[in-house]
This record gives structure tokens, sequence and C-alpha cells, in this order.
């Protein structure tokens, strides 16, 4: 027996997501956190072995944005994202932001 | 970071705001949403509060140059009596982004339990821009 319901391949992607997130509520959660993860920890190793330094507010500031326009996209559709979880995302972002600009100091672009 | 500088940074995280939220409201009601995060009570008048707020640092801006423009100082005197140049634009400003962080902090947090902590570090916030304003007028380092 399956642990949740199998999605419809044959309707669309964005079918199985909002398939697969009723029987998953947390899938798209988990989802948005990969990819702020992805942005945040990606970015700023590569930004350390690139050059030595890594501007970890700026990466979490490009995180957060890159986050905010996905789960814009999943609020198109009823069911996959709630507005509770689209305003703590929301508020990372914005807080991310304040940690950004706060963060450079004088001279510093 | 002097005064033109942490001013300049509350600005900017203001209209990020103002931006972030704009387009979220917007993207929402262009694509017909099912989730609008205008109907977030939080969020409904924030942008609108902020863009009131920089519409006053506009106008308090403007009155601080034509202040500075109408002051006079006589000679040896090393520092004006009032300095309300410093006290209306940078208070103005920190006002905006104690708004923005309100609204990211009980989208996050969603009550008050962690309340103390907002206000310990608007605090400090508070005291070292009080304390850069304090040097860029008299002129002593309070580093």
């Amino acid at each position: 027996m399956p642990l949740y319901s199998q999605p419809n391949f044959t309707s669309g992607l964005d079918d199985v997501v909002f398939t697969t997130a009723q029987s998953v509520p947390i899938l798209p959660i988990m989802i948005l956190i990969t990819v702020y993860l992805i942005v945040l920890i990606g970015g700023s190793s590569n930004q350390k072995r690139r050059i030595g330094t890594a501007d970890y507010p700026f990466w979490a500031v490009l995180g957060g944005i890159t986050t905010s326009f996905l789960a814009l996209i999943f609020t198109i559709g009823v069911g996959i994202l709630t507005l509770t979880t689209l305003g703590i995302i929301i508020a990372i972002t914005i807080m991310s932001g304040i940690w950004f600009f706060l963060s450079k100091v004088r001279g510093e672009t | 970071m002097g005064l033109i500088k942490t001013t300049t940074v509350f600005m900017l995280i203001s209209l990020f705001v103002i931006a972030l939220v704009t387009f979220a409201v917007n993207f929402g009601l262009d694509n017909d949403a099912g989730i609008n995060l205008g109907d977030d009570s939080s969020y409904e008048s924030l942008a609108g509060d902020l863009e009131e707020e920089t519409d006053t640092f506009f106008t308090y801006s403007g009155d601080s140059l034509d202040a500075y423009q109408e002051s006079t100082i006589s000679s040896q005197t090393e520092a004006s009596e009032g300095g309300t140049q410093f006290k209306v634009t940078t208070s103005n400003s920190l006002d905006m982004v104690k708004k923005g962080i309100s609204a990211a902090w009980y989208n996050i947090f969603r009550g008050d339990d962690f309340e103390v902590v907002l206000y310990a570090l608007l605090g400090l916030l508070t005291f070292i821009l009080a304390a850069y304003a304090y040097k860029a007028w008299v002129g002593r380092n309070p580093d």
C-alpha cells in the first residue's frame, strides 16, 4: 500500500504538485526550504571558494527573494500554500533584507 | 556607519519592504490568485504606511535643508544649539524600519513571547543611531 495517493502524471506538473500537496501538506514548504538553502549555502560556499570570503547577508536576501517568487507561483492555486506560510516567507525575506542593508559598513558596496 | 549612511540604509530598507509587499499583493490581484498576501491583516496596511512615512521623510528632509540654509553660526561656536535637523530625519527613518520589522516579526513568531527581544534590538539600534547623530552634530567620537 503506498504512503499517499499517486498523482496523475499525465495531467501536468502543476497537477502533480497539487495532488501530492493534498496528501503531503508539508511538501511545498520543504520545496521552498530546499530552494532557500540551496541558494544560501551554494552561493555563499561558492563565493568563499572563489574570493576567500562569503557575503552571507547577500545570499540570504537572494535566497529569500527566490523563495518568495516561487511561493507566489504556488499561491495561484488554492491548496498548495496557506496564507500563513506565504506571510512567513515574505517576513523572512524582509528580515534578510534588513540584515543585508545593515551589514554594509562604510565604503563597502 | 555615519549619519548619511545610516539614514540611507533605513530608506533602502523601507523601499525594499514596499517593493516586496506591493509586488506580492499585486501579483495575487493580477493573476487572481487563490492566496493573496493582501488578505493578511498585518501586511494589508504596511506598504501604505511605509509610503506615507517616505512622503513625510521627503517633506522633513526639505525642511531640514531649509533649516541648514537659514542657520548661522557665530565665530568660535563649535556646534549648533538645536540640532533639530538630525532629530527629524533620523527618527522618522527609524520609524519606517520599525514598521517593517514589526510586521515581519509578527508573521514569523505570531506571539508576544519574543517581543522583549525585538524591543531590545530596536532599543540598541536607536541608541547607536543617537550616538552617531551626536557624533555628527558635536564632533566627538562615540565609538
